[in-house]
């Protein structure tokens, strides 16, 4: 597994870094530009994560280095452990970043309110934020990638990325009918009344954080036993 | 002799094609030549052998006992594939770090004397190396981890000549151990002629022929023949019945003829060359029988 770790950073570290770098700057921006510090964690954490993962699988399929790397003295179960490991730091790497360009925001924000700019976008940023809720809105996003990935992997490690792509459009298009047609039902309503119990009770937001991230991680494992046992039947 | 790869009545069946029972050894010390048209199963015997597909029947073993699935068996062997299979985004030197991540037995100081014999930039990026400078790259890494087998496949194709003598040269040198043994399938004949010791040729699927190239080069023959000696050689009884091979051309016959010696000696007055590999494939796959 290490091997494929490390094969996999080898490959990632030059998009992970570049990405971190326009994530950073896309970050204090849309900060500023949404006055709003809780969307910059998830949104960051996803575009910068989402990009290095789909980078990484499309790679997978050029010259034909996913056949070449099965030939080479890594176990198919150690490819897809390794693989999921490697994309969990490109996520984690993500996460980070979000936080950074969360706090260069804030700190920006204080900066521009001590020099006099006092105006409502500034003050939203600088006035500091809730630890419960931006936990929250980063578990969100933490939760969205991974829900991504735990679908995207399994399909990749069984016919290729090239193969994958055709169906997750349709995935997406199905999610998004199903969640549409539940919110607006009458039964979805314990949602909106759970949500609300969720933001009226302080530690609410942390305890929800807390339970998405455990969800996230029950997934990713689930995804990762689905994928192995899918990659040892792939023929190269 | 000890035998580093062994298959035995492989088996793997596609829509439109179909490998059968195909059995053929690597031995240590021999280096084992496949050859066969496009499409004639060479590529899937490699995969085969690499754990790369699962045959539908029959075996393949590594090293005596070992599966082909099995990671540390691959640790003992060197892989190249028809074309550069790392990373485009990679350097060299990143390919490098990556196969040192993957071999136990990584060699940096062998991999840097390759690199420094095939002239190979440390830091040029695999996207940006020309063909025969890839595949020169992709053997660099074959031969830096004390591989026991190496399995080539089409390792030589699109390389100039003098590219393709650096490479044999390469090989030869990596048999100098006399544990170590090659399976390299290549349309390129006259590298295997002059590497080779073992040809195999599968044809739609099947082993067409498995000798000993010595057989092909040293011994056999082909006999050029007007009407009346093709005649001649046909009403006698130098070939049995169903083993003369023989292709009919504008101004005479071609015969395929295993013994050139033997021939030369009954038929003195025809003409005879020394058989080489891409004209005994042409007679064994194409000549008509009788």
């Amino acid at each position: 597994m290490k091997a494929m770790i490390l094969s996999d950073l080898i490959i990632m570290r030059k998009y992970l870094a570049q990405q971190s770098v326009i994530g950073l700057a896309l970050g204090i921006l849309l900060a500023f530009v949404m006055e709003n510090p809780y969307v910059v964690s998830p949104l960051i954490s996803v575009t910068v994560s989402g990009n290095c993962a789909f980078t990484v699988l499309a790679l997978d399929e050029r010259n034909g280095w996913e056949r070449y790397r099965l030939a080479l003295p890594i176990s198919r179960a150690n490819v897809v452990s390794g693989r999921y490991a490697s994309l969990a730091i490109a996520v984690a790497a993500g996460l980070v970043v979000g936080l950074v360009a969360s706090l260069a925001a804030m700190a920006l924000a204080s900066a521009f309110m001590a020099m006099g700019y006092d105006v409502d976008g500034v003050r939203a940023l600088g006035e500091g934020i809730d630890p419960g809720t931006y936990t929250l809105s980063a578990s969100m996003g933490l939760l969205f990638i991974t829900v991504a990935l735990a679908v995207t992997l399994p399909l990749a490690m069984r016919s290729g990325m090239t193969k994958a792509v055709r169906f997750i459009p349709m995935i997406i298009v199905l999610v998004v009918i199903l969640v549409s047609a539940a919110i607006g039902s009458n039964e979805a309503r314990f949602v909106a009344e759970f949500l609300d119990g969720i933001f009226a009770d302080p530690n609410g937001p942390a305890m929800l954080a807390v339970a998405s991230l455990v969800g996230s991680i029950a997934l990713y494992a689930a995804s990762a036993a689905i994928a192995a046992k899918l990659y040892e039947a792939r023929e190269m | 002799m000890n035998e580093l790869l062994t298959i035995t009545d492989l088996s793997k069946r596609y829509d439109g094609f179909a490998l059968r029972d195909v059995s053929l050894s690597v031995f240590a010390g021999s280096v084992v030549g496949l050859v066969g048209a496009n499409g004639a199963g060479k590529t899937t015997v490699i995969k085969a052998a690499l754990g790369l597909i699962r045959p539908d029947g029959g075996k393949v073993r590594l090293f005596g006992t070992a599966a082909p699935r099995d990671a540390a068996t691959k640790q003992r062997i060197g892989v190249v594939f028809d074309t550069c299979a790392l990373p485009e985004e990679i350097t060299v030197a990143a390919a490098g770090s990556l196969m040192r991540s993957v071999y136990g037995r990584w060699d940096q100081a062998a991999f840097k004397r390759c690199l420094g014999e095939f002239g190979l930039p440390e830091d040029k990026k695999v996207s940006d190396l020309s063909r025969g400078m890839s595949m020169k790259l992709s053997l660099a890494c074959a031969l830096s981890h004390g591989a026991e087998l190496l399995v080539l496949d089409e390792a030589t194709a699109g390389l100039d000549p003098i590219a393709r003598e650096e490479v044999l040269g390469m090989l030869r040198e990596f048999m100098a151990d006399e544990g170590r043994g090659i399976l390299m399938s290549s349309h390129i004949t006259s590298d295997l002629e002059k590497i080779a010791d073992y040809v195999v040729c599968i044809e739609a699927g099947r082993i067409a022929f498995s000798v000993e190239k010595d057989a092909i080069t040293d011994v056999a023959g082909v006999a050029q023949c007007n009407a009346a000696e093709f005649d001649s050689v046909a009403e006698s009884s130098f070939f049995a019945p169903g083993e003369m091979r023989f292709i009919r051309q504008p101004y005479g016959t071609a015969i395929l003829v295993p013994d050139r010696f033997a021939f030369g000696e009954r038929f003195p007055r025809i003409a005879l060359d020394r058989a080489d590999i891409d004209g005994y494939l042409n007679l064994v796959l194409k000549g008509e029988i009788r």
